[in-house]
């Protein structure tokens, strides 16, 4: 398992694309990838009326990550703490780790010719700051921690939330 | 952080939610924006437009010298001198041949510490139009009607205190739009950290609406109807607060009477809304306290906004929300008090200092003497009425600092004044649609260009804005460039200041501190103590005739208006007019908000539009399945109203609009078309079919424009 993970708490998340332009913003880039986005779901109709949920997807630094496997240039690899980085001198944007992520994570930057995905801010959190994304929502529905302590919050949330307490 | 690398701390004034920021720049460009989690409203928070305003600083498109409009209508670089010798000439053979009414100040919303100058010119100058081209409808309503009924506007941003309420109720807008930063973080806290309990009334699902407990979704314009349904339950139920309707309201046994005309059943036939959902929302918002209330331009840009606001603000008065913590406090005493306010000083100077006989000159007056002569605490001028007067020799000249094309209703109207203005300037950051019109072009400084103060819009903060970098190439701070205009015209200026510094320093004078002192000293914003349950200490609702809570209104019997809410049909659609309905079967919300855009500006930004490149309309499945509309297809627009007139959308299929009801973005241009001199300003505006024509309301003279009717046909390719 990844040392570190960001989880989104969809319940609270609005859509706002806040997440999506600071990563832009932070990594300076240009109109196409966005290693977070906001996929809104929605409206529709359910039993208790419409319903929409905003999910935001990014890479989730998978333990067995099949852009790595896919890659035949080997230039997606894993830092130690699991978080999954690509060689940007090296990529030469064919895409294959694209059509291998399972959730879109991964996006081509045509303005320079490789691949964008989301590396958890390495370079901030090295510094034992947030992930950008995390320090701007406005709606404070992204958690950035250790994976095993982001895990027990998240249960701990679903737990409350089938009892119905606060 | 590399040596060239540097973080300042400001406040972003890209709308008026006046977030705090922190602020990158590298080799002295400005490279990342964002939110400064001290700030103690925005508390970190800042929206997309925020964090992209690099890109409108450096952007290609801004222009960074005055220029002027040839006869061929080719622009050309001037200098600023040569711009304002210009001006002051022309302005000048205006007033000795037609008189100082012949001119007119026009802004819309925004920076309301550049008006006090533009007033001050106006003042000396004997003009009395100073025209906000938004005036019957933002704010004018809201703050009547409540200025009416508690003596003190405190339901639009000011009053509702989210943080500490327990359940909130949203009335026909979303601040998770519109306010993301402020009230939209605040709402947030409230609702998932909180738990408070969220109502939100609007036509759309919207982002809010899909994190309500009860969302009710009326016919558009029917919000007095729902209101008073509401009422009729809180009031028959006997959920009312008893001691303080008693103790600080007149006029409960007549709105008691009153509400017993709206039954349920009536109520659900006019505005949709099934009754069961009118009784559980009335019950929820009398049942938990306290409650606050929060009602937006959805309620007032139409035909009945005062009796709307009316209706909706008897629900914080009889519930007992008023000036409660988690209520809707009454802002004073706000920090206009501890500054020089930007929001008192130009009514103020205006009233004081214009002859009554000039202000008697003011668009409005006659037409409509309540709303924009008796209650017009801005002495402005009806903006609708000024625009139609310069096709009839009224208005020839204009000092412009927005863009009325896109934001005021009626757009080929607009454009067609604008052409027959003999003088029109226009300040801006980049070439407008307004600007295309003008004979001089001002080029304006940023907010990230400029040092300003700021009375944020929420109870208790005085701020401070510095300057991140210097003006780019020629580019001035507004409030400088009317000084200046003042002092070439040989006007007696009120402010002895000369220039923005200085009159930033004299706001804070009270305070006891400079601009630069203030900043050091304290930050970006200093935070004031904040008083609830003001009308007990002082025994009265100070504002309102009888000292009380007016649910009765004599001042509005006076004056040959309804003192007591009541809701009226609109003018047109499936009731009043129904055989219109089989030509134009939709009705028409037009001008809806997204959080990636502010009013017109912002399709420029890069990383704006690429998350929505084209201006939408929203449709129900059901209603497109039998035209042969899919997601995506360009349609037409069309109302009857604007006759000829049409306008194109890219469709949006969504279940979060009823069938009956359409719903189409506001303020669409497309600035990247350099072909176009006008760019593109005709092609998908809303404001191009949407009617300025009659019928009117009859207390502000606002056009029907959240509620009128419209077809829909495909484009063919």
């Amino acid at each position: 398992m990844a040392k570190y993970k960001l989880q989104a708490d969809v319940k609270k998340c609005i859509g706002c694309h806040s997440c999506t332009v600071a990563c832009k913003q932070e990594f300076n880039l240009p109109v196409g990838p966005m290693p977070i986005r906001v996929l809104k779901i929605g409206p529709r109709k359910t039993n208790s009326g419409l319903r929409t949920d905003y999910v935001p997807v990014f890479c989730r630094h998978c333990e067995d990550a099949p852009c790595i496997r896919a890659c035949p240039e080997k230039v997606l690899y894993k830092r130690p703490d699991g978080i999954v980085l690509v060689n940007k001198e090296k990529c030469t944007g064919c895409q294959i780790c694209i059509d291998a992520c399972p959730i879109g994570a991964l996006q081509i930057n045509t303005e320079v010719g490789n691949v964008e995905l989301c590396d958890l801010c390495s370079a901030r959190i090295d510094e034992g700051e947030q992930p950008v994304c995390v320090q701007v929502c406005p709606a404070r529905c992204l958690y950035f921690g250790e994976s095993n302590e982001i895990n027990k919050m998240m249960q701990e949330k679903k737990v409350k939330d089938i009892l119905g307490v606060e | 952080m590399s040596a060239a690398q540097e973080v300042k701390r400001s406040i972003c004034f890209g709308c008026h939610c006046e977030c705090g920021v922190y602020v990158t720049l590298e080799n002295g460009k400005v490279t990342k924006i964002v939110g400064d989690p001290e700030h103690p409203q925005s508390e970190g928070a800042l929206c997309v437009r925020g964090m992209t305003y690099q890109q409108l600083l450096y952007h290609p498109d801004r222009v960074l010298h005055p220029m002027e409009r040839q006869a061929n209508g080719e622009w050309e670089k001037i200098t600023w001198d040569e711009a304002m010798e210009k001006i002051t000439t022309k302005f000048k053979e205006l007033v000795e041949k037609y008189g100082p009414e012949s001119l007119a100040f026009v802004f819309c919303d925004g920076d309301h510490d550049n008006i006090v100058f533009n007033v001050d010119w106006l003042t000396a100058l004997k003009s009395p139009h100073l025209l906000g081209t938004d005036a019957q409808y933002c704010i004018r309503p809201n703050w009547i009607a409540d200025g009416l009924t508690f003596g003190q506007a405190n339901t639009w941003e000011r009053g509702p205190e989210y943080i500490n309420s327990k359940c909130i109720l949203i009335w026909g807008g979303s601040p998770l739009e519109t306010h993301l930063g402020s009230k939209g973080q605040e709402l947030l806290q409230a609702k998932f950290d909180k738990g408070a309990k969220l109502i939100v009334v609007d036509p759309r699902f919207t982002n809010l609406a899909s994190k309500a407990d009860i969302w009710l979704q009326p016919r558009p314009a029917t919000d007095a109807a729902l209101a008073l349904g509401m009422l009729n339950v809180i009031i028959n139920e006997e959920l009312y607060d008893k001691e303080f309707v008693s103790e600080w309201t007149i006029g409960f046994d007549k709105l008691r009477e009153r509400v017993q005309e709206y039954s349920l059943e009536k109520v659900e036939k006019i505005t949709w809304v099934p009754k069961e959902k009118i009784i559980e929302a009335a019950r929820l918002f009398a049942k938990t306290k306290p409650a606050s209330v929060h009602h937006r331009m959805g309620v007032t840009m139409n035909t009945n906004g005062l009796q709307t606001c009316r209706a909706i603000d008897m629900l914080i008065a009889i519930c007992g929300n008023l000036d409660v913590p988690g209520g809707n406090v009454l802002p004073f005493p706000s920090p206009t008090s501890k500054v020089k306010s930007a929001y008192a000083e130009f009514p103020r100077l205006y009233a004081e200092k214009l002859p009554k006989e000039i202000k008697q000159k003011r668009y409005g007056v006659k037409e409509y003497p309540f709303g924009f002569d008796i209650q017009n605490p801005w002495n402005d001028s009806h903006p609708v009425l000024a625009f139609d007067s310069v096709q009839k020799n009224g208005i020839r000249g204009m000092f412009v600092v927005s863009d009325p094309l896109m934001g005021m209703q009626g757009s080929k109207y607009t454009a067609k004044s604008l052409e027959n203005l003999e003088f029109l300037v226009v300040t801006d950051i980049w070439m407008t649609a307004t600007a295309s019109y003008a004979n001089i072009f001002l080029p304006a400084a940023t907010w990230l260009e400029r040092d300003i103060v700021h009375e944020l819009h929420y109870p208790s903060y005085v701020g401070v804005a510095p300057k991140v970098i210097e003006p780019m190439g020629e580019c001035r701070d507004e409030r400088d460039v009317s000084i200046e205009l003042a002092k070439r015209l040989g006007l007696k200026r009120n402010y002895q200041v000369n220039n923005a510094k200085e009159w930033n320093d004299l706001r804070l004078e009270r305070l006891g501190v400079t601009f630069d002192e203030f900043f050091k000293k304290y930050g970006t914003v200093l935070k004031f103590p904040f008083e609830y349950y003001k009308y007990k200490r002082l025994r009265k609702f100070p504002g309102t005739a009888s000292g009380k809570v007016e649910l009765y209104s004599k001042t509005l019997e006076e004056n040959g208006f309804d003192p007591l809410p009541h809701y009226e049909e609109p003018p047109v659609g499936p009731v009043s007019t129904p055989e219109l309905m089989k030509e134009y079967p939709f009705i028409f919300l037009s001008g809806g908000r997204k959080v990636i855009y502010f009013h017109s500006y912002g399709k420029q930004i890069p990383w704006l539009r690429e998350l929505q490149p084209y201006p939408e309309v929203e449709i129900n499945p059901e209603a497109a399945a039998p035209m042969g509309i899919k997601d995506g297809d360009w349609v037409w627009i069309e109302t009857p109203q604007v006759k000829g007139e049409k306008v194109k959308f890219k469709v949006k299929l969504t279940q979060g609009i009823h069938p009956l009801v359409v719903n189409a973005d506001s303020h669409w241009w497309f600035p990247e078309r350099k072909d176009d001199p006008h760019r593109g300003c005709f092609e998908s505006n809303v404001n191009v079919i949407v009617p300025r024509y009659p019928p009117y309301d009859p207390v502000f003279g606002c056009p029907i424009i959240r509620g009128a009717v419209c077809k829909i046909t495909k484009v063919e390719a």
